[in-house]
């Protein structure tokens, strides 16, 4: 079956080097005899990006939660009861690496651990390092999982520059923005609604796997942040099924110019486990810096449960399915998000693992 | 002639703080700071707990016997004792160290130098050029090393200048052996650099770890250096010029983690872990351990008293213990 096969890339600054290390031993778990506090559900951790980040954390958190943000608040200004982190300076990836990590740590290991992690990226951080920083630390994985990346857009900055002929976000952004689960649009009342359709139709064509809401609220005059309150709560957004639809082609669901591709791979017979496990490491292995984003759930032969797969660049994890997978069980689905990805290949690749 | 093997552990004493530990920190003369993760400071025994001095501490050290100084990532440096509570603030404060009447506290680019004017509390900003400083030691003098997201940097701490820095990518962790003058750290790559104080460029290079090494240690000899990656760790005997003699010895399977580790001036090395699990090891016997005791949850710091025979755990859930440790005669 497949298994918990762990890369691990060091940085991604030129100076740093990227190394092909198979960790299948390392990433077996430790059986301990005495219970931890690490044998209890871990803590989602929700990314969260954009030029809003602040004011969504601001909406949606809860007592229960902790924060690591990215403002300097200064002493007595700390708004938020429970741990706050601050970023620092130094290389961006591994300021991040190491900020995200202590930070994380120092928020979760605790006696009384929060219900998620609200990780706040400032401008210019890379989601998909942060992503990578809290999938690949093992001491971080005994504490926290990644629960969702989360994406907030200024519609107002945004149409304006779609009017412009503009892209939709500099490239860092539309890679954020095709990894996220959700997609949050602030000022969408001072937007026309030609300009929110365009809009909406640009989001589409960036990412296959994040949920649009508006964080202004619609007409219909509910509570505004109900629906994302609601839709934030998935923590294991990124250990589940893959968020797209039960049926639909197989191949590029969307491309941005000069931009991330989503990918969409099914299959509704058995897959050799040996193959798919060879494919899944040949994958990760010849795109370690191109792959934003990994999630699968793989129906193999000879398995009851499908298993699930997600990762971010060199690494990946995967665990078997334990619940919903009912009349799905033999589907397999895939969602690969990355650049300069070989459609063709990897649709060719992926169905050459077909049991025979 | 004693030696470390046959060694005998008695507990003094155990108690619980706040919300967590965070770290601990010995005085010179064996007074005990143990900071949780609410802020409040436990010193010397159970009982006398401060209320909470930082919402947000990560490091401490003493300032002498009288007065203590609690790192900060929220309000920077926060002093207590001497009856008076103050703090600067040191933009990403992240460590600090004392010695020779210096207080230094790391921070983004800069360290923060208390103990240069009549005030203490008032700090000189030297410059450090390597990011946020997340490792720091005293190198003898008024030199301080300092490790942070892009590199070493060998500071001058009176005359406030850097007098030698090494680029790195993402230094967290450093040991100095001042017999000989040696400094070790670890990056995020997983490798180990050893290098001459007098020469930062002369550097040896030990074989890259598959992890990032959070936690090192390195006997005042400078001969050994204990590693920890994950469930176990590793011992290199180096020789003069700093390389390794053999390969390393990997010691047995800690069961969990290795999340604490340190050594004592008797090159007792104590490592804690993910399941609670502390474990006193010998160099002489570096396969099995010497002694063990257990704390409820994960251990998340560990600190040998100066003299090497008390040592004190804390784990994630504020429970702290602190045992003698005697170091058994060779027979």
């Amino acid at each position: 079956m497949v298994g918990s096969t762990v890369w691990i890339t060091v940085c991604q600054s030129p100076s740093c080097r990227t190394s092909g290390i198979d960790l299948d031993e390392a990433a077996v778990p430790t059986t301990t005899t005495r219970p931890t506090m690490a044998d209890e559900e871990t803590v989602p951790v929700v990314v969260i990006g954009g030029s809003g980040a602040q004011r969504l954390v601001d909406e949606v958190v809860t007592p229960d939660d902790c924060v690591l943000a990215d403002d300097w608040y200064g002493p007595g200004s700390v708004r938020i009861g429970s741990d706050v982190a601050h970023r620092c300076s130094g290389c961006p990836c591994c300021a991040v690496r190491l900020d995200v990590v202590d930070g994380l740590l120092r928020a979760v290991r605790q006696a009384r651990r929060p219900a998620r992690a609200l990780l706040v990226a400032g401008p210019g951080d890379d989601i998909a390092t942060i992503g990578y920083s809290v999938l690949s630390d093992h001491d971080l994985a005994r504490h926290v999982h990644l629960g969702a990346v989360v994406m907030v857009i200024d519609a107002v900055a945004t149409t304006t520059r779609l009017a412009s002929d503009a892209p939709l976000g500099p490239p860092g952004e539309l890679d954020a923005l095709a990894m996220a689960d959700l997609i949050v649009l602030t000022r969408t009342g001072e937007v026309t609604e030609a300009a929110r359709r365009r809009l909406d139709a640009e989001l589409r064509g960036v990412s296959a796997l994040g949920l649009v809401v508006s964080l202004d609220g619609e007409s219909n005059g509910r509570n505004p942040t109900l629906p994302i309150r609601r839709a934030l709560i998935r923590p294991d957004a990124w250990r589940g099924v893959p968020a797209v639809e039960r049926s639909g082609p197989t191949g590029l669901a969307c491309a941005a110019t000069d931009g991330p591709q989503t990918v969409i791979l099914r299959e509704t017979t058995p897959l050799d486990p040996d193959a798919v496990d060879a494919w899944l490491d040949r994958l990760v292995d010849t795109n370690p810096l191109a792959l934003l984003r990994v999630q699968a759930a793989i129906a193999v032969e000879s398995t009851p449960a499908r298993v699930l797969c997600h990762g971010v660049r060199s690494f990946a994890v995967s665990q078997g399915q334990t619940t919903g997978s009912g009349a799905d069980r033999h589907e397999s689905r895939v969602v690969i998000v990355g650049r300069g990805l070989d459609v063709d290949e990897l649709i060719r690749d992926f169905a050459a693992t077909r049991t025979r | 002639m004693t030696s470390p093997v046959l060694t005998t552990v008695a507990e003094r004493w155990r108690t619980r703080v706040g919300s967590g530990g965070r770290c601990l920190a010995w005085s010179p003369q064996c007074r005990l700071l143990v900071v949780g993760a609410d802020g409040r400071a436990l010193v010397d025994q159970p009982g006398q707990l401060t209320p909470p001095l930082a919402p947000d501490p990560v490091a401490a050290t003493w300032m002498g016997e009288r007065q203590l100084l609690v790192v900060d990532t929220v309000l920077g440096a926060v002093f207590a004792g001497s009856g008076a509570v103050g703090e600067q603030a040191i933009p990403g404060a992240r460590c600090a160290g004392h010695a020779q009447s210096l207080t230094v506290v790391a921070g983004v680019e800069v360290m923060a130098v208390f103990g240069r004017r009549p005030d203490r509390m008032t700090a000189d900003l030297v410059p450090t050029g390597v990011g946020c400083g997340h490792a720091l030691a005293h190198v003898g003098g008024h030199d301080w090393v300092v490790g942070g997201t892009t590199g070493v940097a060998l500071v001058d701490v009176m005359r406030g200048r850097v007098e030698a820095s090494v680029e790195a990518e993402g230094v967290r962790t450093l040991a100095w052996a001042g017999a000989a003058e040696r400094l070790v750290f670890a990056d995020l790559g997983g490798s180990l650099h050893v290098l001459d104080r007098f020469d930062l460029d002369a550097r040896v290079e030990l074989q890259a770890l598959p992890e990032p090494v959070r936690h090192l240690a390195l006997a005042a000899d400078g001969d050994l250096l204990v590693v920890a990656a994950e469930g176990s760790f590793a011992w290199w005997w180096l020789d003069g010029s700093g390389l390794p003699l053999d390969e390393p010895d990997w010691a047995a399977d800690h069961g969990a983690a290795v999340t604490a580790l340190a050594m004592s001036s008797d090159r007792l090395v104590a490592s804690g872990d993910a399941a609670g699990t502390v474990r006193l090891w010998s160099p002489r016997l570096t396969d099995h351990p010497v002694a063990e005791l257990s704390l409820d949850t994960e251990i998340v710091d560990a600190a040998w008293s100066r003299c090497g025979r008390h040592l004190a755990v804390a784990a994630m859930s504020g429970e702290v213990a602190v045992v003698e440790v005697t170091p058994g005669q060779l027979v």
